[in-house]
């Protein structure tokens, strides 16, 4: 053989492994998982609610067949609702992970500080909880390019203002009750809700006050709130605070009943957790949360989640979370990769259509928030109010779904003098 | 609402004086800034917490668990840690007791997560006293919490190792000459530290919540009424520097904002290391 024969094998040899190589790594690459970060405080229900909630969905996907092809990887961690630990897994799921996505964020506050680290990196979170206006509303708007990668299926928090003040409403039309202890905490994702209460509702209100997420002690503002002559303590809660200030209403044998929205209130071990000093606690919650059929996956999903879990959903967080990981997987199914930038313009696009099991989504706006809702288009999945009855959590409204009325307990129309 | 004010008043001077007088009593006899004292109370509501909702033993009976544990957690880090460095310069103290505090939280963490727990009150219901509806928990730990104290102050009064306390307190050579072995008093102060602390969990808990970060609430307030009161002062004293605590913290709250309550006792603890470093009723300076 001559030695131009062998350099001309030798080179095509070379060739064909080098393409050979090339095609395995592409295969390999096709069929290795898509790696998705969940993150949230695990200790807290809205935490563990997106945990949950995300797992399941990621277990369900997985189930279906992945998504192109490929099976979900999940790396979940508890960012223990600090800051700075926030930071710490964010960095570890972005650079040792190396993960495609990131769904979760229950504390808006966390997601404030997070947000940046993801942008950095071009990769999309899609955040459950967290959704206070800068979030959505102000950075995308303010720097597309930079924030274009935020989604939030829940919406900006500005859009809940009006359905976390219909215990107001229900209470005020149904039960005559138009004096309002207003007590709020102080955190980010309340502040719209807290303004347009304020605004709205100023000549019902009589005593207003604001607390820590983390307070115990009510002592004070219950005494003012009673001294006030209120009737309807109206409280906004998203944090462990829920709790206390429940058993000190009871204890304190106030004259009014309990509203608001209450995280800890959604959960179903409330009634436990609460020796039952919750009967009749009002609370705004996501319908499919509740039981409701706002799609129809929504019941299945619900009896689903119990089968797993041994119980009904513990917070808002659960069908949020498991909505949100969903949206995700069809954006990537639509763009056909998970290139962040195709996965934002396939979201964005008029294709862009998910059914879920608390909303149905179509289409991302100019701020990241879905055209989509839950009862009508535009509305934030589906809420509705539910009262703790009888050691149950009974829905009270919409009419078209409720499972009792709104009732005022014995014990409470003795202290009303009703 | 001058009555609730009282009221409240009375019921937070003595839960604070529990808090606070096992952390006077190391602080004066032993001359020991003990910080784990937060966390030792901390640990007896997680214990009362983990045996009624884990193992699902009688509420009685976790309570009495949770008091002798924090005892004995107390004797612990007493008899491996604090004991060697009696003679350190404070500063190593402080270093110390805080770097077991942070240790301590930790493990609860391990143990029982970051999640705020709840424990079931003793005996449910409420009643009106004086016009303000209190929770008849509520009730029953003021009144085991008097009652605690005026026994501490009777026992420091008339009883035999009591008086040895207060005379080491007050002077550690010239007891010794006495005949009082200081290590025996300090370890006693210990135990009495330990038990008081508790049953300060024990009581406190179903009133508030358990999360590991309450430790350092009841630190800021055994600390802040041990500098008000001073080393070395009677029990009394202790009492009415939980009551200006106390009270300051409720006028804050009523008048300025609930969430401004903490800052009161922070205020005061500042004021007093700044214009009365012996305290109120103190003999020695801090």
């Amino acid at each position: 053989m001559e030695r131009r024969e062998i350099g001309l094998g030798c080179f095509c040899s070379i060739l064909i492994v080098l393409l050979a190589s090339f095609s395995l790594t592409e295969v390999a690459n096709a069929q290795a998982p898509i790696k998705l970060g969940v993150i949230s405080a695990w200790d807290f229900a809205g935490g563990q609610g997106v945990k949950r909630g995300a797992t399941m969905a990621i277990d369900d996907v997985n189930a279906a067949g992945g998504v192109l092809g490929r099976k979900i990887q999940a790396f979940v961690y508890d960012n223990k609702g600090n800051t700075d630990e926030a930071k710490r897994v964010t960095e570890r799921l972005l650079y040792n992970d190396k993960v495609d996505a990131i769904v979760g964020f229950w504390r808006s506050e966390l997601a404030i500080a997070c947000q940046p680290l993801i942008m950095e990196a071009k990769k999309i979170v899609f955040l459950t909880g967290a959704s206070a206006p800068i979030l959505t509303k102000e950075r995308i708007k303010q720097d597309y390019n930079r924030y274009k990668y935020t989604f939030c299926t829940i919406g900006s928090s500005d859009r809940f203002a009006k359905l976390f003040s219909l215990p107001i409403i229900v209470a005020r039309d149904k039960l005559g009750l138009s004096k309002i202890a207003f007590l709020a905490e102080k955190t980010a994702f309340l502040v719209p809700t807290v303004e347009y209460v304020n605004k709205e509702f100023k000549d019902m209100i009589v005593y207003f006050g604001e607390f820590s997420p983390t307070a115990s002690d009510f002592s004070i503002e219950l005494t003012k709130a009673k001294a006030a002559g209120a009737n309807n303590l109206f409280a906004l809660s998203s944090g462990p605070a829920g709790t206390p200030l429940v058993k000190q209403w009871y204890d304190m044998q106030l004259a009014m009943l309990h509203t608001g929205y209450s995280v800890q209130a959604q959960d179903a071990n409330f009634w436990k957790t609460t020796e039952g000093k919750c009967e009749a606690v009002i609370t705004a919650h996501v319908g499919a949360g509740a039981g409701l059929p706002i799609t129809k996956k929504s019941r299945p999903w619900y009896e689903k989640y119990r089968t797993i879990y041994g119980e009904y959903p513990i917070s808002l967080m659960d069908p949020v979370a498991y909505d949100a990981v969903w949206a995700w997987v069809e954006g990537v199914r639509l763009a056909g990769t998970t290139e962040s930038d195709a996965v934002v313009r396939a979201l964005e696009s008029k294709q862009f259509k998910y059914v879920g099991v608390s909303a149905v989504l179509e289409g991302f706006d100019d701020i990241h928030a879905p055209y989509g809702g839950g009862w009508k288009p535009g509305e934030a999945w589906g809420f509705c109010l539910i009262q703790w009855l009888n050691g149950k959590r009974e829905v009270i409204h919409p009419e078209n779904v409720k499972t009792a009325d709104i009732t005022i307990p014995d014990r409470l129309k003795k202290l009303m003098g009703k | 609402m001058i009555q609730t004010i009282i009221i409240y008043g009375i019921i937070w001077t003595f839960l604070y004086s529990l808090i606070a007088i096992g952390f006077s009593l190391i602080f004066g006899v032993a001359d020991v800034v003990n910080l784990t004292h937060g966390m030792v109370i901390m640990a007896a509501s997680y214990v009362v917490f983990l045996l009624v909702s884990n193992v699902q033993i009688s509420l009685a009976i976790s309570m009495l668990s949770g008091i002798i544990a924090a005892a004995l957690l107390l004797i612990i880090i007493y008899l491996v840690f604090i004991r060697r460095m009696l003679k350190a310069p404070h500063t190593s103290m402080l270093l110390l007791t805080i770097g077991i505090a942070m240790m301590l939280q930790q493990v609860i963490i391990l143990v029982a997560g970051t999640q705020t727990r709840y424990v079931p009150s003793i005996i449910s219901g409420s009643r009106p006293i004086w016009g303000v509806v209190l929770s008849n928990q509520q009730i029953l730990s003021v009144v085991v919490a008097i009652a605690l104290v005026l026994l501490l102050g009777s026992f420091l009064k008339w009883g035999r190792q009591g008086r040895a306390i207060r005379a080491v307190s007050q002077d550690r050579e010239i007891a010794a000459a006495s005949g009082v072995s200081p290590n025996v008093i300090f370890t006693l102060t210990v135990v009495i530290s330990g038990t008081l602390a508790g049953i300060a969990g024990v009581l406190v808990s179903p009133i508030e919540v358990v999360t590991p970060e309450a430790g350092w609430g009841f630190m800021v307030t055994a600390f802040s009424v041990t500098v008000l009161a001073g080393l070395g002062g009677p029990i009394w004293g202790v009492v009415v520097s939980a009551a200006i605590v106390s009270y300051a913290e409720l006028l804050t709250a009523f008048f300025i904002a609930p969430m401004l309550k903490e800052a009161a006792a922070f205020t005061i603890l500042i004021l007093t290391l700044m214009f009365k470093p012996s305290g109120l009723f103190g003999k020695k300076r801090i």
